[in-house]
């Protein structure tokens, strides 16, 4: 279960998702819009994905790895330059190999579980910016 | 016929999921006559 002081510290949070399943992407709003995030943006290519993270504010960046075929890395590259932090989503059984500069970020398996996402989440907003 | 204003599932995967995963664009209309969709996908070589 999660603690109320972790549902406190993810209230009010600007998300941004990018994700290429729209079922996935919206699955997810609705699961953090349900614990009080903010959804600020969500994207399924890379260049829709890098012109929401350079134009829009946001605190944190859940990233599908494989989107229809396109690498993203150059999308965490980019959250990365703003010190914002990056979790991975990767599918089940998919060969996903994540460039060695970004593969001490936290990763998730998809399907995500709901528990899992938010303690990353709050784990993620506790460590260094872009580290 | 007429729209109603209950939106459900199809509508949402039609007005929203059609853009988001092939940047194309849709038009929904309930007419008398009956429910007329328009879909522009744009084609993957074409983009």
């Amino acid at each position: 279960m999660i603690s109320d002081e972790t549902t406190e510290r993810l209230a009010h949070l600007r998300l941004i998702v990018v994700e290429d399943s729209f079922p996935v992407a919206d699955g997810l709003k609705y699961l953090l819009q349900a614990v009080g995030c903010h959804v600020v943006g969500m994207a399924g290519s890379v260049r829709t994905a890098l012109d929401l993270v350079t134009t829009v504010p946001f605190d944190l960046a859940l990233l599908d790895i494989d989107l229809h075929g396109e690498h993203v890395a150059p999308v965490a590259e980019a959250v990365r330059r703003r010190g914002k932090p990056v979790i991975f989503l990767s599918g089940y059984g998919d060969e996903e190999v994540l460039p060695p500069d970004l593969r001490a970020l936290p990763r998730l398996e998809k399907p995500v579980d709901p528990d899992e996402l938010l303690i990353v989440i709050e784990r993620a907003l506790g460590a260094t910016p872009g580290g | 016929m007429t729209a109603t204003q209950r939106r459900g599932l199809g509508t949402k995967l039609i007005q929203e999921g059609l853009a988001y995963e092939s940047g194309g664009t849709d038009e929904l209309a309930f007419r008398p006559s009956g429910v007329c969709c328009e879909i522009d996908v744009p084609l993957p070589e074409a983009r």
